[in-house]
Formats: structure tokens, C-alpha cells, sequence
């Protein structure tokens, strides 16, 4: 972070009053996402104006949470550089669980998943900021801070599912195969120690 | 129960409990392939770009003023440019497809190192595609927020977006460097600030 608002810090120094331009071009605003599961939206940045620019790209607050990776937060972008040669931006985000389940043993075990709610959606934007500082002015007033923004929508799928009872049957068949076996290994014993029996009585007879 | 009878049962209860994890797994992982394909809702393309005028970018200043109270300073480039127009403007390029609305805040008041602050109400704005001696008019002047207001709306590819910004100042007002920031924010049209 300290690097980056050195970095800025750099830009500003270098061009202090050339407004480069800010822009964003997107095809999609929103995604539709499964629950606990990373997707990604690409956003893009172009420079039709004749300086280059150095442009802040973030995501707001309210999807910064969700967002695992972005793959960039400061962008150079060459001057007169148009809308049919935009650089991609990619942000990744990952859904957390929203919807609760109807588990008939504590939270996670037998559950089912009706999705008889509304679908969570968090809506937020990408912005592309200027990084143009205004010079420290020797008179009152206000610094000034240029930027462009597109929606952007993650919405949370509810995946309806069945109770799952593969647990149980897991369960069932190895207790099951548990006594099998040791059932088995019982009458191998006791049939070993009535032959044993029966041979040692021959052998007293015998005697 | 005789051995044979209950190694049976055994036998039984572990087939079927196989049978059902099988059965209830191969129907689980068919739903699943079909719920869980990720769709998107949109395909419309859209992009824009837009960039202020060095007037803007230097800044919106009010000068030195020493007459106070006064009521509706205008900022250094407010009547400057072409026929009287201002100076402080923000260009939508022609490399854009939608009409651009725009947004503005100005982050807090205007304030100086010794905590001394000119209310936000005091500082105040107007826009219009179209700028001359007149307009934009102070009659229609509005002040700035610390959250995004509406500043002008439906602006076309390659239109201006002019602003006009005015300051109050009361008599009781400390002498001393007020700053503050303001910030611009071009938005498809539509959206909302």
C-alpha cells in the first residue's frame, strides 16, 4: 500500500496539471454467481485524449469483501489510445454463503436447500480515478478530482438441493460390513475350537 | 436368529445401503451439472471518457478576500473564457457511445489547518451544456454535499459540461487557507449519482 501511494505520490510530482482523461468500457455489470464460488468480471480503461494517463482503478466498498484478486490498481494507459484497443482489467470475486440450509442434524449435516428467499444481490461500481493533483493553492478554495464509474452487480444463485443422505448409507453399510465380518471371524474361531475339541477327544479315545 | 439368517440380513442391509448412496449420488451429481452453470445477464456494451479543462484541473480557487461579508465570490474562472464563458469544463470524448450524467461532492467543508471551517452550505455550484455571460446562472446555484448530487445530466458525446462555482463567507469568518477537495464523477446516463 505504501508503495503504491509512493508511486502516486511520483505520478503527481511528474504530471501536476495535465488532465489526461478518464475512462471505462464494460460489456457486462453484473454476475451470477453460486454460493462460496470465485467469478470474474473484466472491466477496461482506454486514453482517446493525447497525454498519457495514469489511472487509479477500484472497486467500492461495498464489494471490496468479495473481491480475491484485481489485477491492477494503478493503470498506465498511453495517450490516444481508443475504445477498440481498451486494456482488460479483470476483478475476481467470491461469493460467501447467504443462504441458510434445513439440516436435520446441527448446521451442515442432512441439509436441504429450497431457495424460497430473494436473491442476494451486492451492487457497487468500479471506479477509474485521474491520479491529477491539483497544485497547493496560495488561495482558498477546493482541489479538484476527476473520475468515471460503471455499476457492477454480484448476485449470490441459491442452488436448490435435496437432503443428502449418502452419510447415513456410509454409515449403515459399514456397520453392517463391521458385523459381517466380525461375525465371520467368530464362526471361523469357534468352528477352529469344536475341530480342535472333537480331534483331541479322538486322541484320548485312541489312548 | 441363525447364523445364516442374520449374515443374510447383514448382507442385505449392506447391498441396499450401497444401492441407495449409489443411486441417490448419480441423481445428485446430474442436478448439480444443471444448477450449478453460471449465466450472465448482460451483453450491451458501453464506454466513456471524459476530461476537464486545465482550469479545472488547477483547481477551484476564490482568491484573496478581504472585504468581508460577502455573498456569491465567484471562483478565478468563472467569466474568463470565451465570451464571457467559464472556464471550468468537462469534455465527454466522441470516443464514447452513451451519454454521460455527472456527479459532484466536495469531501468536507472548506476548512484550514486550525480547524476553522466555512460551512459546506456556503460553497455552492451550477452546470450547463452551454456557457455565455449568463449561464450557468447563480439564481440557479446549489451547494455542495458531501455525498454525490446530480451536476448535470444527458450530456451527448463530444458535448462540455460548464460549471460556475460561488463562495459565501460571514463576517465572523477567521482569516486564513480554506481547502477542501471536490470531485467529479462521469457516470452512464441513467445510473445515478
Amino acid at each position: 500500500m505504501k508503495r503504491v501511494i509512493a508511486f502516486v505520490f511520483i505520478l503527481c510530482l511528474i504530471f501536476p496539471l495535465v488532465s489526461a482523461g478518464v475512462s471505462v468500457k464494460w460489456g457486462q455489470e453484473s454476475i451470477l454467481v453460486p454460493e462460496k464460488t470465485k467469478d470474474c468480471l473484466t472491466y477496461e480503461v482506454y486514453n482517446p485524449f493525447p497525454e498519457d494517463a495514469y489511472n487509479q482503478v477500484k472497486v467500492s466498498e461495498e464489494l471490496t469483501e468479495f473481491l480475491v484478486s484485481s489485477e491492477a490498481e494503478v493503470k498506465f494507459i498511453p495517450k490516444n489510445t481508443p475504445s477498440t484497443e481498451s486494456l482488460s482489467i479483470e476483478f475476481c470475486f467470491k461469493t460467501p454463503k447467504v443462504y441458510e440450509e434445513d439440516c436435520l442434524i446441527g448446521n451442515s449435516l442432512l441439509c436441504k436447500q429450497e431457495c424460497g428467499v430473494d436473491m442476494v444481490q451486492y451492487s457497487g461500481e468500479v471506479e477509474v480515478i485521474e491520479l491529477t493533483e491539483t497544485e497547493a493553492s496560495e488561495a482558498s478554495g477546493s482541489e479538484t478530482r476527476m473520475s468515471v464509474s460503471a455499476p457492477l452487480n454480484v448476485k449470490v444463485q441459491c442452488v436448490p438441493h435435496k437432503t443428502n443422505y449418502s452419510a447415513v448409507y456410509v454409515l449403515i453399510a459399514l456397520i453392517a460390513g463391521i458385523l459381517l465380518v466380525v461375525n465371520i471371524v467368530n464362526s471361523k474361531k469357534g468352528a477352529k475350537k469344536s475341530k480342535k475339541k472333537t480331534s483331541s477327544r479322538k486322541l484320548k479315545k485312541s489312548k | 436368529m441363525d447364523e445364516k439368517t442374520y449374515r443374510g440380513v447383514l448382507v442385505t442391509v449392506l447391498v441396499l445401503s450401497l444401492a441407495f448412496l449409489f443411486v441417490s449420488n448419480s441423481a445428485l451429481m446430474t442436478g448439480h451439472a444443471t444448477d450449478t452453470s453460471t449465466t450472465s445477464n448482460v451483453t450491451i456494451l458501453k464506454y466513456l471518457a471524459i476530461d476537464a479543462s486545465p482550469a479545472l484541473v488547477a483547481g477551484i480557487e476564490f482568491g484573496n478576500i478581504t472585504n468581508l461579508p460577502i455573498a456569491n465570490q465567484n471562483a478565478s474562472h468563472n467569466f474568463d473564457g470565451a465570451g464571457s464563458a467559464s472556464q471550468y469544463y468537462i469534455n465527454v470524448s466522441t470516443d464514447s457511445n452513451t451519454p454521460v450524467d455527472f456527479c459532484i461532492l466536495a469531501d468536507y467543508a472548506l476548512n484550514n489547518t486550525e480547524s476553522d471551517v466555512i460551512p459546506l452550505a456556503n460553497e455552492s455550484y451550477f452546470y450547463g451544456t452551454t456557457s455565455n455571460a449568463i449561464d450557468p446562472a447563480i439564481s440557479n446555484e446549489v451547494s455542495f454535499t458531501t455525498g454525490y448530487a446530480s451536476a448535470g445530466t444527458d450530456v451527448a458525446e463530444g458535448s462540455t459540461n460548464y460549471f460556475r462555482f460561488w463562495l459565501d463567507v460571514s463576517a465572523a469568518q477567521p482569516s486564513g487557507l480554506y481547502d477542501n477537495t471536490v470531485s467529479f464523477k462521469g457516470v452512464t446516463t441513467t445510473t445515478g449519482c
